[in-house]
């Protein structure tokens, strides 16, 4: 089940919104255009590689704290995982979103993870599929024991052919960078 | 119906080409995720190890002042994260199932658990701490990298690859096995399906096509032949005494027979049309003609091909055939028309001598025709009582009192007007009636006699003809006992007539019959004594009562001394064996006069009387005045 929530974090998870997720497109039409600021938390995510829009000194890559993710167009589904137990309420900001809002071109992201785990995704499958920088469960931001504090997440339970070990590689928790190459 | 099978059949095969290669899919899918699962069981189980020694490294590099204390945190929550994601999940269930295994994980949560408080306060100069949690994070990584060692790379996993690898092999061989199987079901449907094609439509003797295919075919033919305004010839063939074949000289030089005849026939005809065997002796060839072509040459062809020996293990046989023609459009122009006709040429070939091809023609069938209807007319006449019996008086020569009459047989049919007797008796036999019109006229002349018996006329009998096909049958006493109960009548006054017949005299159960017949008490004349073939040895061996000189002997007796004396003879050889002789076909007076003084007994003819329906016999019988019996 998708739904679309407000920016604002999600208190109640089980209350289930279905509305149109075509809410999301106007609104990062609009962001794309800003300049991004500084982040004032610590940085969970960093995009590099081919971007127009960055806020580092070397102008090379966008930092995002947890408050800028859950700033963006906010996307939510609950689902199980192959590494959970039962049904969670995931919520973040779609990778797509996020590549439009730094302007991001370019054939494939490698998605990087703390322990150095990394793996390939092609651009166009990331604009099909609803990957999710998922930053919330249940409500509640995800800590590093809990696979956080970025986890790529798709709504598994929703379609079966997510299951599938493709689909599931590109699952990598601990995100820390997103490289567009 | 034949394309629908087909299709049939091409769907069957695509369903189950599509189930087994979908099924070996299935089985590769399995496979691979198996594999796949294994590998990443692998990868999870080898990243917990990298884990510890990354979070022994950061301790390490703690105490040593060359890492911070949040990369240790850092490695410490991926640790736990990692311990957590062998822990919790689907993913890794085989990994928690390998034995060990699951209890090292609890143990070591708890142990984190423990570590936690520690970890979070610690600094670069609590080495005693950092020593104690090294200490301890040494029995995990030493039990870590044994389960790993064992369940990755020991013999289980060997086994379980080497399954992987005969599932896969097993997988071709059932893949090539079902697409075998269904290859050969495939063929033997295929083979069904034209072995009854071929049951249906081919004669399995000779293999020419058989009636059902015929009838196909000529159809087709009859169509094509409308539209293009052609015609074509019917040749219908019959082999002249085959059963005598089949019968003396066994079935398989029957069937031989047959196969050479049907192998010359459709060599003759050849591309001109087409032969069929329509059953048992019986072949038809039907020849396209062009415009000016008549059906003689191919006539002929056929009946010289089918004169030719055929070779026999044990000698030679000649066929005979006997051809019938019929021609479209000339001679109908429907299928049963156009093979009724071909057929009544054949069978107008088989009984003429001499002719062994027949073209059909308008009025070949008339005789046949004419014999079936009155065999339906005469099972109704029988059923509804429409045949008449007439009654002709014998009188006694001496006296000139009535002796007894005889029963004839008349029938006036409302399509054919009066039928003779004899052919009524031929149509009766030829259509198996005879038993049933037999029985008519017994209970019919005897419930007559009754009547008259009943009204004064007690010392009359009455004599009823009886065909010999009728007295070698087995139905004739049973028919006798029942008309003389029905008729409530004496035996003795029934007369049977029973012509001459050396086949029927020299059979046993003849001989049975008339003992029987005799012991009944009726009395049996031989009918038309002198023109059949019948011994002076019959006369001695059977017992008649009655013998009945016939008409022709008669007719020369005015004229003819000789005829004279051959009757004295005859008269005094059956006085001798105790016979009563009826003279038939007395027509002057001259000829009663000879007889009565020759000493015959009794006589019959128009001199006297003529046969006579019923009413006009009472008249005879009983009219008030003295009877006038001669003709009127």
């Amino acid at each position: 089940m998708k739904l679309v929530v407000a920016a604002t974090p999600v208190r109640r998870p089980l209350i289930r919104i279905a509305v149109g997720a075509w809410l999301m497109v106007t609104g990062s039409l609009a962001l794309a255009v800003d300049a991004l600021p500084a982040p004032e938390g610590r940085v969970v995510l960093t995009v590099t590689g081919n971007i127009d829009v960055t806020n580092t000194d070397d102008g090379r890559s966008a930092e995002f704290d947890l408050e800028m993710l859950s700033a963006l167009p906010q996307h939510a589904f609950d689902t199980e995982t192959p590494w959970t137990e039962g049904r969670h309420l995931y919520r973040g900001v779609l990778v797509r979103d996020l590549l439009k809002r730094v302007g991001a071109r370019g054939d494939s992201v490698r998605a990087t993870a703390l322990n150095d785990y990394h793996h390939d995704i092609e651009m166009d499958e990331l604009r099909q599929e609803p990957f999710l920088l998922a930053t919330h469960r249940d409500g509640v931001s995800l800590t590093v024991r809990q696979k956080g504090p970025v986890w790529i997440m798709l709504p598994l339970s929703d379609k079966p052919e997510y299951s599938r070990k493709r689909y599931i590689d590109m699952l990598v928790w601990h995100l820390t960078t997103l490289n567009v190459k | 119906m034949q394309r629908f099978r087909l299709c049939f059949l091409v769907a069957v095969a695509l369903i189950f080409g599509a189930s087994s290669l979908y099924s070996y899919n299935r089985d590769m899918q399995v496979v691979s995720h198996v594999s796949s699962t294994i590998k990443a069981i692998g990868w999870a189980s080898s990243e917990l190890e990298l884990e510890l020694l990354k979070f022994d490294l950061a301790l390490t590099g703690l105490a040593a002042d060359m890492v911070e204390t949040e990369e240790v945190e850092l490695r410490f929550n991926l640790l736990w994260s990692r311990v957590d994601t062998l822990l919790v999940g689907e993913e890794n269930r085989p990994v928690r199932e390998q034995p060990g295994v699951l209890p090292m994980l609890e143990s070591f949560k708890a142990q984190l658990a423990l570590w936690e408080e520690p970890i979070y306060s610690l600094s670069s100069d609590d080495d005693a701490t950092i020593a104690a949690i090294l200490q301890g994070l040494s029995e995990y990584r030493a039990m870590a990298r044994e389960i790993n060692v064992d369940t990755f790379e020991g013999e289980s996993v060997w086994r379980q690859l080497d399954f992987i690898q005969d599932i896969r092999h097993r997988s071709n061989l059932y893949l090539v096995g079902l697409m075998l199987s269904g290859l050969a079901m495939l063929v033997l449907l295929l083979r069904e399906n034209r072995r009854n094609w071929r049951l249906a439509y081919q004669d399995l003797l000779t293999g020419l096509p058989n009636r059902v295919s015929f009838y196909d075919q000529i159809a087709k033919e009859l169509e094509q032949a409308a539209r293009q305004q052609s015609k074509f010839a019917l040749y219908m063939i019959d082999l002249n005494g085959f059963k005598a074949i089949n019968d003396s000289l066994g079935h398989e030089v029957g069937d031989r027979m047959l196969q050479e005849v049907a192998k010359r026939l459709a060599d003759t005809i050849g591309q001109q049309g087409l032969a069929a065997r329509l059953g048992g002796d019986e072949f038809v060839v039907l020849q396209r003609l062009s415009t000016h072509e008549g059906p003689e040459s191919m006539a002929a062809l056929l009946w010289q091909s089918l004169s030719r020996e055929v070779e026999m293990v044990d000698g030679n046989l000649t066929p005979q055939a006997s051809i019938g023609i019929s021609l479209y459009p000339d001679h109908g122009e429907t299928k049963k028309a156009l093979l009724s006709n071909a057929d009544m040429a054949m069978y107008h070939a088989k009984q003429s001598s001499g002719t062994s091809v027949q073209l059909f023609e308008f009025g070949l069938n008339e005789p046949r025709l004419r014999r079936q209807k009155l065999a339906l007319e005469l099972e109704v006449a029988i059923e509804h009582d429409h045949l008449e019996l007439h009654y002709q008086p014998i009188f006694d020569l001496e006296g000139d009192a009535l002796e007894s009459v005889e029963a004839l047989l008349r029938w006036n049919s409302l399509e054919f007007g009066v039928i003779n007797p004899l052919e009524l008796i031929e149509v009766a036999e030829k259509h198996g009636l005879a038993p049933r019109l037999n029985r008519w006229v017994l209970l019919t002349a005897c419930r007559q006699l009754q009547r008259w018996h009943l009204a004064g006329a007690t010392m009359l009998k009455v004599n009823v003809n009886i065909s010999p096909s009728i007295f070698k049958g087995d139905q004739l006493i049973p028919t006798i006992r029942e008309a003389l109960a029905s008729a409530s009548l004496e035996a003795s006054a029934l007369v049977l007539e029973i012509t001459e017949d050396t086949t029927l005299w020299d059979t046993a159960g003849s001989l049975d019959t008339l003992q029987e017949l005799r012991a009944l008490g009726v009395e049996i004349a031989l009918d038309d004594f002198g023109t059949g073939y019948s011994s002076f040895s019959h006369l001695r061996h059977l017992p008649f009562d009655k013998l009945k000189l016939d008409k022709s002997f008669i007719d020369d007796l005015a004229s003819d001394p000789r005829a004279v004396s051959l009757i004295r003879t005859i008269i005094a050889l059956a006085e001798s064996l105790d016979m009563v002789v009826t003279a038939e076909g007395i027509e002057v007076e001259q000829q009663r006069t000879l007889l009565n003084e020759l000493g015959c007994h009794l006589g019959q003819g128009y001199l006297m009387a003529r046969p006579m329906p019923v009413d006009v016999m009472e008249h005879l019988l009983f009219g008030r005045f003295s009877y006038d019996h001669r003709p009127v």
